[in-house]
């Protein structure tokens, strides 16, 4: 098994969910997500092997997402959460009760409104929070962000509050 | 340890979310090849890019006799392509090469980099109207110096003068666009990482 299948094995899962983190947009997401492995490629070459490989792979994904970040903006129809989205999630949820459980339904749904207040974010505060939510530790988002560790810790608990609480409002 | 050890409930929540979600599958195979091809590619671009300087070399070992004036146009016009192409290969070469610095680094890389390429075309644009002035002045040269005849030169001087002018307004146009293009991309990467 090659170095690359390997990462891919541990990471690949990883690595979708930062593309979900930069891109609403499902066949721009796969994309994305192709483009972040193929750069993670071509980036093991220059691994020295002074960060994780976990945090080296996560800075390049996340520098990837940036540019791609950049381009798209300009056609970005930023799509709001309103109730006519909360109702067509709604709908899905429900035609999935119908088939699985209501309580996966649910987490789809919120799933989805996790990810689309994350999208609203400013870059730093997206890739912050996302790193967080995957278990960095402060010193370890400081590496991938270039921010100081008491501005991450900082950031990370705001973030985190104000996410639970439009969480909580929209329930 | 500097991460939070004690999280609360709600966080547990978000965390509980957010590992939830369906990732997607991906053929590494396939995904090691297209990056091959695309490395293959950009080192053929790299390759181009310094391969177009040939051309220029090339005018060095002709023995040529040039007017002061003709000497000083390649002198400026080989400067600018070598600075030009210097820029070009740096940036395949960051696009390729450049992806593991901290993120922070990263942006400000891209902003400067988006902000560069709006000069480079502020240039191109502003590049045209002197071309045409330019040529405007050559023709004045000589019109004044050697005469024209209208009969067998006027026809092909003035194609030529419309064509030229033609094609310096849509280069100033694309140049514009291009302009406004990359100020816009930078703006709005600096709006989204404030």
């Amino acid at each position: 098994m090659s170095e690359f299948t390997k990462i891919m094995d541990d990471y690949g899962a990883l690595l979708s969910r930062v593309a979900s983190t930069y891109e609403a947009n499902e066949s721009l997401q796969q994309e994305l997500f192709q483009e972040i492995c193929m750069a993670v490629w071509q980036s093991l070459k220059n691994y020295k092997g002074d960060a994780s490989i976990k945090t080296y792979i996560l800075r390049v994904a996340h520098n990837r997402c940036v540019t791609h970040v950049g381009k798209q903006v300009k056609n970005l129809k930023t799509a709001t959460w309103d109730e006519q989205d909360k109702d067509a999630t709604l709908d899905e949820s429900l035609q999935q009760t119908s088939q699985g459980t209501e309580q996966k339904a649910l987490q789809e749904q919120q799933i989805e409104r996790l990810l689309h207040l994350i999208r609203q974010l400013k870059l730093p505060a997206r890739q912050i929070i996302s790193l967080s939510l995957e278990g960095l530790s402060y010193q370890e988002i400081a590496d991938v962000t270039g921010l100081s560790v008491t501005n991450v810790g900082v950031s990370i608990k705001r973030i985190k509050t104000d996410l639970q609480r439009q969480m909580q409002d929209d329930a | 340890m500097t991460h939070n050890s004690n999280p609360s409930s709600n966080e547990l929540m978000l965390d509980q979310l957010w590992q939830a979600q369906s990732a997607r599958k991906i053929d590494p195979e396939h995904i090691a090849r297209q990056a091959k091809s695309q490395q293959f590619k950009q080192r053929l671009y790299i390759t181009l890019d310094i391969l177009s300087l040939l051309p220029l070399l090339l005018l060095f070992t002709l023995d040529l006799e040039l007017t002061l004036f003709l000497t000083w146009f390649l002198a400026i016009n080989c400067i600018a392509v070598f600075a030009t192409v210097i820029y070009f290969v740096k940036l395949r070469w960051v696009a390729a090469f450049g992806q593991d610095d901290s993120t922070e680094r990263y942006i400000q890389r891209l902003i400067k980099q988006y902000r560069n390429n709006a000069k480079i075309a502020l240039v191109h644009k502003h590049s045209a109207w002197i071309s045409w002035l330019a040529l405007v002045v050559a023709f004045a040269f000589k019109y004044y110096s050697d005469g024209i005849n209208a009969d067998t030169q006027g026809l092909k001087l003035g194609a030529i003068f419309i064509g030229f002018s033609l094609f310096l307004a849509a280069w100033a146009l694309w140049a514009h666009k291009r302009q406004g293009r990359f100020e816009k991309e930078a703006e709005d990467l600096i709006q989204l990482s404030e």
